[in-house]
């Protein structure tokens, strides 16, 4: 064997490890050759000096120190250990825990949108139950008398025209009344047959409550008034400010001409004209129910024209709306337009009723507010 | 006077009954296991990390872990086997420990070194002249810090082998190496100590 191949195996060799036929190669090695004998000498004194490094001396309360240590280090495991369960009793009790955590969470996030959900249901299911459970009773009852007009029809389809619908004719009207309307009138029944539609914005439970909140913007509504002559001769012009002959009931006021004036309510003592013709601008006149305003007493007429802005304000009153102003051509003195205000829940009747009066050059708008809440109308009038 | 002579009977029983009795609810005889191994222990923690403090520290670790496992221990090596496993592991990891190569960096700034860290060094021969013992302190700070610039597993075995004297097969188990492995280590680390201490030895 070689030096090369020897050398790596003095280590062993000087702790007795070698297999037989290997230690048997490096002694005989080791007889002829000085240096690899100088190694393994070497690599004896290098061992006898590793194991006589002295040994180092513990400490003298080493045992203490342990005990010490082992008391902090374990006591409070113990009482960790105290704290909880063993795991097979910890694991399944944290599981219950979580998933009741869990449960708790859930409901906790979803019950507002569960009451929200509740409380939306009853608002459907009151709105249609007035629809269908109707009283009798016509709004028209309370204020005008009986035989009025039907109850305000469903916001949700303000321009269904019901042949059932009708238009009441006052029993206290002496004169008939025509109107330019394209649908034919009969009796008013005091049961209104066929749809009915809720009594007022109030049967609605779920409604807001009212408030005198109006719509800024007025809704615009153009009426084409057509007008029938009852028996004719000579027709004077008629050269008045005022003409409403419509007014069932004493009081009606009338309004100045040209002007406009907030009017709450017709609350005014009956005044007769005896031929004399209304004057001109001239503060508040006040006609008796039925009369006849003409200079000249062999013409007898009712204008349908005349009488329709006056039928849309007792409409209006009967829907429990608010005439706010009227305004009237300054040359024929007839009524121009009609600024007012009505609950929007009788947005829909307002305007069935409207086209028995007069044609409406277009379908009304759409209407967003419900319920009690007023909203702006503006009718203006077209004498053909 | 009982724990005296509870004492007395457990030093007369090996390490594997004091490990019977322990497991079977005695845990009196940890005290014996400790006393008889600590000193082995304190200075093969102090071969590893130079450092009387954390020698001291790394020592009562390992009387701890062995404290923690002693009661699932199952007798497939002996006692101080398992003892050395746990001590070389402990001493490994500490000094791959951050605080440890801080510290030691600190301490290699001093000239003195681990001198200062020793009171209680190495013991005094009085057979041998004051020169010849200073000769000697002086030999055994090279042959140490020499150990100290082998790497970890070199270290280990040098230790092991040379230091604690004990047998390939038990390094084997305690280090998890093949006997081969252990053999061609322990040879690369002697070359490498023999080339460093030229001179000295």
């Amino acid at each position: 064997m070689e030096c090369a191949e020897i050398r790596p195996r003095l280590s062993e060799y000087m702790d007795g490890v070698l297999d037989a036929q290997t230690m048997s190669l490096v002694e005989k090695h080791m007889l002829t050759c000085r240096e690899c004998k100088k190694t393994l000498e070497s690599f004896q004194s290098l061992v006898q000096e590793l194991s006589d490094l002295h040994p180092i001396k513990p400490p003298d309360d080493f045992l203490e120190q342990l005990h010490e240590r082992m008391a902090k280090r374990f006591d409070l495991k113990n009482l960790m250990r105290r704290l909880f369960f063993p795991f097979r009793i910890k694991i399944p009790l944290q599981f219950a825990t979580a998933a009741a955590m869990a449960v708790l969470i859930f409901f906790i996030i979803r019950t507002p949108e569960i009451e929200k959900e509740m409380a939306d249901i009853p608002e459907l299911e009151d709105r249609y139950e007035s629809v269908d459970k109707t009283d009798t009773k016509d709004v028209f009852e309370a204020s005008r008398g009986k035989g009025a007009l039907a109850p305000a029809p469903k916001v949700s389809s303000p321009m269904e025209p019901h042949p059932a619908q009708q238009l009441a004719g006052s029993p206290k009207e002496t004169a008939p009344v025509k109107l330019a309307s394209k649908s034919k009138k009969t009796a008013v029944k005091p049961r209104v047959q066929g749809k009915e539609y809720p009594q007022e914005p109030s049967a609605v439970k779920a409604e807001p409550k009212p408030s005198d909140k109006v719509a800024t913007k007025a809704i615009e509504i153009v009426l084409l008034l057509t007008s029938e002559v009852s028996m004719g001769a000579d027709t004077p012009q008629l050269n008045r400010e005022m003409t409403d002959f419509a007014a069932p009931e004493k009081g009606k006021i009338r309004e100045r001409r040209a002007s406009r004036i907030g009017v709450t309510a017709p609350a005014a003592p009956s005044h007769a004209l005896k031929g004399d013709g209304l004057e001109e601008d001239q503060g508040i006149e006040y006609l008796a129910e039925g009369e006849i305003e003409s200079k000249d007493e062999s013409v007898s007429r009712v204008l349908s024209h005349d009488r329709a802005p006056s039928r849309v304000r007792d409409l209006i009153h009967s829907l429990k709306g608010t005439v706010l102003s009227m305004e009237y051509d300054q040359n024929t003195g007839q009524p121009r337009s009609l600024d007012a205000k009505i609950p929007a829940g009788q947005y829909g009747f307002f305007f069935e009723k409207l086209q028995q009066l007069g044609t409406l050059q277009s379908p009304p708008p759409a209407l967003d507010a419900k319920g009690p809440e007023p909203i702006k109308i503006r009718i203006h009038f077209i004498h053909s | 006077m009982r724990e005296k002579i509870k004492q007395s009977i457990h030093s007369t029983l090996d390490d594997a009954a004091l490990v019977r009795a322990f497991q079977a609810g005695d845990e009196t005889v940890f005290d014996e296991l400790v006393l008889r191994h600590k000193d082995t222990m304190f200075n093969l923690c102090y071969k590893f990390l130079r450092d009387y403090h954390e020698a001291n520290d790394s020592a009562q670790e390992i009387f701890i872990k062995v404290y923690r496992s002693l009661k699932n221990f199952r007798f497939q090596s002996s006692f101080s086997t398992w003892l050395y496993r746990i001590a070389v592991n402990t001493c490994k990891n500490r000094l791959k420990s951050l605080d440890y190569r801080f510290k030691k960096r600190i301490k290699s700034l001093d000239s003195h070194g681990s001198a200062n860290n020793n009171p209680s060094s190495d013991i005094a021969d009085e057979s041998r002249s004051p020169m010849v013992e200073l000769e000697k302190k002086e030999r055994s700070l090279l042959v140490q810090k020499a150990i100290d610039s082998l790497p970890g597993s070199k270290r280990t075995m040098v230790i092991l082998r040379d230091i604690e004297g004990l047998p390939y097969d038990e390094i084997a188990e305690i280090t998890g190496f093949n006997l081969g492995t252990v053999k061609s280590k322990l040879a690369r680390a002697r070359s490498d100590l023999r080339k460093k201490l030229r001179g000295v030895i």
